[in-house]
C-alpha cells in the first residue's frame, strides 16, 4: 500500500512539474504547479510529516496560489504564450544548474547508506511535537516569523496602493468632483455653441 | 489504518453514500421548508410527499445536453465540477460518527470513523481551500465575463471567511488540546463548547454561513449582478455537480460545527450516528430559516463584516480563551 | 508509513468514483440519445442578455482583490502558526501565553496598519 501511494505521488509529482515547464497557457501551468504541491503533500504523509504536509496544502495550495492564479486569471494572457527570446547565457547557465544538481544526487545517493523504515517516536511530525519545539528550540524563529508577516502585510498594501494613498480624503474626493463638473460644464457649452454654429450655417 | 483495508473501502462507500443520500434528501426538506415558509406547498407531486423529487432531478439532469460554451478551455471546462465535487465529499472524510461500536449478535468491532488524525481539523480546512479551486477553474474556462467576476468575488469571498473560521476554532482547540476530531468530540463529555466558547461559535457559524456561499452571503449567485456567478455558463449535470458541492460543503461545515461545539456523536439514548446527522439537520434547518429570512448583503459588507468585524471578534475570543486555559 | 492516511486516501477514492460517475454517466446519456441533436454556433454562445459578447478579455482588475488575496497569505500563515501552539497551551502554560500574545500583538499592529491605509475598504 505505502509503496503504490510512494509510486503514484512521486510520478504525479514528476509528471506535474514537467507540466507547470512545458504548458503554453500560463493559467494550465500554474494549476499543474498546484497539483505537484499536492503531490508533495502525500509524500510528506507517506514521511509522517501529517503537520507539514497539512500545513503545505493550507499555506501554497490555499494561499499562495490562489494569488497566483488571481493575477494570471484577471489580467494575464488567456490564450497561449509562445516561446520567448532564448539568450545564449540562460541555455548555459540552464544546463550548468541541471548537471550540479545531477552531481549533488549522485553524491548524496552514493554517499548514502541505506536502512530499513527509521525509527521515530508515536508523536513524531503531530502539531503537538511541533509546537513544542517551535516554543522551545525555535522560539526566536517563530517570533521573527510574526515580524516577516508584519512586513508581509505592510509590502502588500504599498506595493497594492502603487505609492498612491488607497483611500482619497474626503477634501481630495470634492476636489476631483469639482475638477471634473467643470470640465464637463466646458464640454456641455462648447457643444452647444458648436450646434449653434453649424445651424446658422454661416461661412467660416 | 483502523480497520482492514477491505473494511475500510466499504466503509468508505457507505460514508460516501450516506452523505450523497442525506445531501439528496436535504435538498427536498430545504424545498419543502421555504414554500412552507412562503406560504406555499413546496414539491409534493413526485412520489409520496414529493419524496422522490431528488430521483427525479437527478434523472432530468442526466439527460441534459452537453453544451461547452465558444472559447473555454474544454478540458479545464469540465474538470472544474469534478474537482468541486471531489474536494466537498473528501473534506467530509473525517468527521466521526462515535467511537467503536459492536455489530450486534457477533462480537466484530468497528470504528465509527474513516481514519483519525492529529490534524484532523486542518484537514478539513485543507481540502476545502483545494475546492475554491473548483469555481476558480469554472469561471476562468467558461470565457465568460459574468462567470470570471462571479468566481473572482467567490473567492474574495471564501478566502476572507476562511480567516475569521479557522481563527474561531483556535479557541476549541486550546481547550481540547488537539486537532483530532474524536478527542475533540471526546473532550465534551461534561459540557458542550458552545457555552465556554460562545464568541467563538458565533464567529464560527457567521463564517461557516459565508464560506458555504448560502443566503444571506450567497453572493456570487446575486442574478443582478453577475447572473449565476461562477457557474452561469454550466447546465445539465455540470451544473448539478457544482450546485451539489455547495450543498456538501454546507453539510461539512455543519457536521464541523456539531464536532466542534456540540460533542459531536455524543447523546443520550439513540446511537452515534443517528445523533450525528440530528445534529447536522439542526444546523441546516437554522440554515434554511436564515435563507427564507434575511435579504443578501452587499458585496463590501459582506467584506467589511469579514475583516473588520470577525477577523478582530475571533483574535479577542483567542486571547481570552489562552488566557481562561491557562490562568483559569 | 500512512497508517490512518491510508484509509483517508481510500475515501478520497470513492468520492471521486462517485463524482466521475456523475460526469461520465451524462457523457454516456449525450453519447446515446443526443446524436442527433442540432450543434449550433449560436447555442456555444456565452450569455450575454442576447446580444454579441463580442472578444472576450478580462478587462479591468480591482485592486482590493489583489489585496485581499495578498492579506489572506498573511493571516493563513499567522494562523497555521497559531495552532500547534494551541495545541500545547495547557502544557507551556504562562510562558506559552506570553509567547501567544507577542506573536499576535506584533501582527495586531500590522493588522491595525492596514486597516488605516484603507486596504480593507471596498468600493
Amino acid at each position: 500500500m505505502d509503496l503504490v501511494v510512494f509510486f503514484l505521488a512521486a510520478l504525479a509529482a514528476i509528471a506535474t512539474a514537467v507540466a507547470v515547464v512545458a504548458q503554453k497557457n500560463p493559467f494550465v501551468s500554474a494549476l499543474a504547479l498546484l497539483g505537484n504541491l499536492v503531490a508533495l503533500a502525500v509524500l510528506m504523509l507517506l514521511l509522517e510529516a501529517q503537520f507539514v504536509a497539512v500545513a503545505q496544502i493550507i499555506v501554497y495550495a490555499g494561499a499562495v496560489m490562489v494569488m497566483f492564479l488571481f493575477v494570471i486569471a484577471y489580467v494575464g494572457p488567456r490564450g497561449e504564450v509562445g516561446p520567448g527570446e532564448r539568450k545564449p547565457w540562460q541555455i548555459w547557465l540552464a544546463i550548468l544548474a541541471a548537471a550540479l544538481i545531477a552531481i549533488e544526487v549522485v553524491a548524496v545517493v552514493y554517499g548514502a547508506t541505506f536502512s530499513d523504515w527509521a525509527e521515530i517516536s508515536g508523536d513524531y511530525g503531530s502539531p503537538a511535537a511541533i509546537g513544542k519545539s517551535l516554543v522551545t528550540n525555535y522560539l526566536l524563529a517563530f517570533e521573527i516569523v510574526s515580524v516577516v508577516l508584519f512586513m508581509g502585510a505592510v509590502a502588500g498594501v504599498i506595493f497594492g496602493s502603487g505609492g498612491r494613498p488607497l483611500r482619497l480624503s474626503n477634501d481630495e474626493v470634492l476636489a476631483k468632483e469639482a475638477a471634473s463638473a467643470e470640465q464637463r460644464r466646458r464640454e456641455d457649452s462648447r457643444a452647444v455653441l458648436d450646434a449653434a454654429r453649424d445651424s446658422m450655417g454661416g461661412d467660416r | 489504518m483502523v480497520d482492514g483495508v477491505i473494511l475500510t473501502i466499504v466503509k468508505s462507500v457507505i460514508l460516501a453514500s450516506v452523505l450523497m443520500g442525506f445531501f439528496a434528501l436535504m435538498t427536498l426538506i430545504e424545498r419543502k421548508l421555504i414554500g412552507r415558509f412562503q406560504a406555499r406547498y413546496g414539491p409534493n407531486r413526485v412520489g409520496p410527499y414529493g419524496l422522490m423529487q431528488p430521483i427525479a432531478d437527478l434523472g432530468k439532469m442526466l439527460q441534459k445536453e452537453n453544451v461547452v460554451p465558444e472559447g473555454a478551455h474544454r478540458k479545464l471546462y469540465l474538470a472544474a465540477p469534478f474537482i468541486a465535487m471531489v474536494c466537498a465529499i473528501s473534506a467530509f472524510g473525517l468527521i466521526p460518527f462515535g467511537n467503536v461500536a459492536t455489530i450486534p449478535g457477533t462480537d466484530w468491532t468497528i470504528h465509527l470513523y474513516i481514519a483519525n488524525t492529529s490534524v484532523s481539523l486542518l484537514v478539513v480546512a485543507a481540502i476545502g481551500s483545494l475546492g475554491f479551486y473548483g469555481l476558480m477553474i469554472g469561471g476562468w474556462a467558461s470565457s465568460s465575463k459574468y462567470a470570471l467576476l462571479g468566481g473572482m468575488r467567490s473567492i474574495a469571498q471564501l478566502i476572507s471567511y476562511e480567516v475569521a473560521f479557522t481563527l474561531a476554532v483556535i479557541g476549541v482547540i486550546m481547550q481540547a488540546s488537539s486537532l483530532s476530531f474524536i478527542t475533540i468530540a471526546n473532550a465534551q463529555d461534561h459540557l458542550w463548547y458552545f457555552i465556554p466558547q460562545i464568541l467563538g461559535f458565533l464567529v464560527f457559524f457567521v463564517a461557516a454561513v459565508a464560506e458555504s456561499n448560502r443566503p444571506p452571503f450567497d453572493l456570487t449567485e446575486a442574478d443582478g449582478e453577475v447572473v449565476a456567478g461562477y457557474h452561469t455558463e454550466y447546465g445539465g449535470m455540470r451544473y448539478a455537480m457544482f450546485a451539489a458541492a455547495e450543498f456538501i460543503n454546507a453539510i461539512t461545515l455543519s457536521a464541523l460545527g456539531a464536532v466542534l461545539f456540540f460533542g459531536g456523536p455524543s447523546g443520550p439514548i439513540l446511537p452515534g450516528p443517528i445523533w450525528m446527522l440530528l445534529k447536522i439537520g439542526g444546523f441546516l434547518f437554522v440554515l434554511i430559516w436564515i435563507r427564507a429570512t434575511l435579504p443578501r448583503v452587499r458585496f463590501d459588507q459582506l467584506m467589511k463584516l469579514g475583516w473588520k468585524v470577525l477577523l478582530p471578534v475571533a483574535t479577542l475570543n483567542l486571547l481570552l480563551t489562552a488566557a481562561v486555559v491557562v490562568y483559569g | 508509513m500512512l497508517g490512518d492516511w491510508a484509509s483517508y486516501l481510500i475515501y478520497v477514492v470513492v468520492a471521486a468514483a462517485i463524482a466521475g460517475s456523475l460526469l461520465a454517466g451524462s457523457f454516456t446519456w449525450s453519447a446515446l440519445f443526443h446524436k442527433d441533436l442540432r450543434q449550433g454556433r449560436q447555442k456555444r454562445r456565452v450569455f450575454e442578455s442576447g446580444v454579441s459578447p463580442g472578444e472576450f478579455s478580462p478587462g479591468n482588475f480591482s485592486i482590493n482583490y489583489f489585496l485581499t488575496a495578498m492579506l489572506f497569505i498573511v493571516f493563513d500563515i499567522e494562523i497555521v502558526f497559531l495552532y500547534p501552539i494551541a495545541v500545547n497551551l495547557k502544557m507551556l502554560g504562562a510562558f506559552g501565553f506570553a509567547e501567544l500574545v507577542v506573536f499576535v500583538a506584533i501582527l495586531a499592529v500590522g493588522y491595525v496598519y492596514v486597516w488605516r491605509k484603507g486596504a480593507l475598504e471596498w468600493h
